[in-house]
């Protein structure tokens, strides 16, 4: 039952509420990156989830880190979460 | 004042004595040539520090013109120079600030076919830009030439700033976001507001970054390989570790030679299509669109509904009486209102801010079987000019 920690940036708390940390429980023993993506996609958003996924996946311009750290180095969607993991989603901007 | 040539000690004398920098750092940094591409809420910052620190050139690039809505962030103009180009104004602040500076100003918008020849002769380049389009092409630009690029970024209450192309594994723009955002995920300044400080603190970060590099700081390290995420609403910095230097990136990669900007594709890539346009017989210039809507009698004419599809926030800024607000996206949903409008015998008028918007919502009604449906060309920027000029620009 890892608890981990969502955090959402760069305006993609608009989509969360406003919300800028998530805190949940996830059932299982190895709930994988893509499972939490996936809730986040099915439960936790409740409109203009575009804004958040071309299909089932992240849409591009989103960075995904994981404690940190860019998820490119970490499995990307396979990494199996762990106990405490922070999970932050980062929207790139473009203004200037 | 001193010759030209020689090290003017006083004037930076408080770096100077950082024993980090000293005379050495201070003598490279005049030898360097930095270019910001876009005079706007982070160039005009990252100019002012880096023309402060002495830097040797300043190159800045940008076609737009001051306006009055740009100066709570845009820091290096001065309303008395509203309507000259930014690039013009900004050079005029660096020369009153440091006069030993030398600047070159471009007055154009960076494109594919100009970027190779304006980055060439600049060892560092600063991103100050505010769109994807001139973020991809300053970024190739800068990964086929290994100039290291110094990318700020900043809207509402969030900034961020990270160094790309700085050594032989610092991932590039690309690397990190190979395919583009969907247009509609992208925001403005424009659009969607940004507090003045928040590009100021993205911008002096750019100019710190850009120092670093230039005077080769004993002990520095650059952002390079590092995201700095700047949070202004609750006040936190927090830096993020960023991938390597894809090696099968087709700007930075090991087999990426080939790569020419001026060929590439870049409206196909970002999914840039041509503006949207509706038949000229669904559009009425602001004047005949009033004629209509208001009667002789100065009355409104309620045979026309007329629908505002800006955003809330804009249409509280200001709106034209009559004017009723639903956003486009919440066109959808108030779709039995509308044909309950049209139903007892109305027709429909769409405004929006510049004239875009409204033609995607005539197109929108029309698709639901709407056929008395107009556009009002140029939107409330174009009433206010034709029709009522007490309306704000913003």
């Amino acid at each position: 039952m890892p608890k981990v920690e969502l955090q959402f940036s760069g305006g993609l708390e608009s989509l969360t509420g406003g919300n800028k940390v998530v805190k949940v429980n996830f059932s299982g023993e190895q709930v994988v990156l893509e499972k939490v993506i996936e809730w986040i996609r099915t439960s936790l958003i409740k409109e203009k989830h575009e804004y958040f996924v071309q299909g089932e996946h992240v849409r591009p311009g989103i960075l995904v880190l994981i404690n940190d750290v860019d998820w490119e180095l970490e499995g990307k969607t396979s990494y199996v979460i762990q106990e405490g993991d922070c999970i932050t989603f980062i929207s790139t901007l473009h203004g200037g | 004042m001193t010759t030209k040539g020689t090290l003017d000690i006083s004037r930076y004398s408080r770096q100077i004595l950082l024993p980090q920098f000293g005379k050495k750092s201070q003598e490279l940094l005049m030898k360097k040539k930095i270019l910001i591409v876009g005079a706007g809420g982070l160039g005009c910052p990252a100019a002012l520090y880096l023309a402060g620190a002495g830097v040797g050139t300043l190159g800045i690039v940008d076609d737009d013109q001051v306006e009055i809505s740009n100066l709570h962030r845009q820091i290096g103009h001065k309303e008395n120079l509203a309507g000259k180009p930014k690039a013009e104004s900004l050079k005029e602040a660096i020369q009153n600030l440091n006069p030993s500076v030398q600047v070159q100003i471009i007055l154009q918008r960076l494109t594919q076919f100009n970027a190779m020849e304006i980055i060439e002769g600049y060892d560092i380049v600063l991103d100050c830009t505010d769109n994807a389009l001139t973020r991809y092409i300053v970024n190739d630009a800068c990964a086929v030439f290994k100039r290291p690029l110094i990318s700020g970024a900043a809207i509402g209450m969030d900034g961020q700033i990270t160094v790309y192309c700085a050594s032989s594994d610092c991932p590039c723009y690309r690397c990190i976001f190979p395919e583009p955002p969907p247009p509609n995920c992208v925001g403005s300044c424009d659009a969607n507001g940004v507090l003045g400080p928040i590009p100021g603190v993205i911008g002096c970060l750019q100019a710190l970054e850009s120092i670093k590099l230039a005077a080769n700081i004993d002990d520095a390290e650059p952002l390079i390989g590092r995201l700095l995420v700047f949070d202004g609403l609750e006040t936190k910095f927090r830096t993020f570790q960023l991938r390597k230097r894809n090696p099968n990136c087709i700007v930075c990669g090991d087999s990426s030679k080939d790569f020419c900007i001026a060929e590439y594709d870049y409206a196909s890539f970002l999914g840039l299509s041509p503006s949207f346009s509706i038949p000229s017989e669904k559009r009425l210039p602001p004047l005949e669109a009033k004629a209509k809507l208001m009667q002789t009698n100065g009355l409104w004419n309620d045979h026309y509904f007329c629908i505002d599809v800006r955003p809330s926030v804009q249409y509280e800024l200001c709106h034209i009486e009559g004017f009723h607000n639903i956003p486009l996206e919440e066109l959808d949903s108030k779709c039995e209102e509308i044909q309950k409008q049209v139903n007892s015998g109305k027709s429909i008028f769409v405004i929006c801010r510049r004239g875009n918007a409204s033609q995607r919502a005539v197109s929108l009604l029309e698709s639901w079987g709407i056929n008395n449906v107009y556009d009002i060309i140029g939107g409330i920027e174009e009433w206010r000019k034709h029709c009522d000029p007490s309306l704000p620009y913003y």
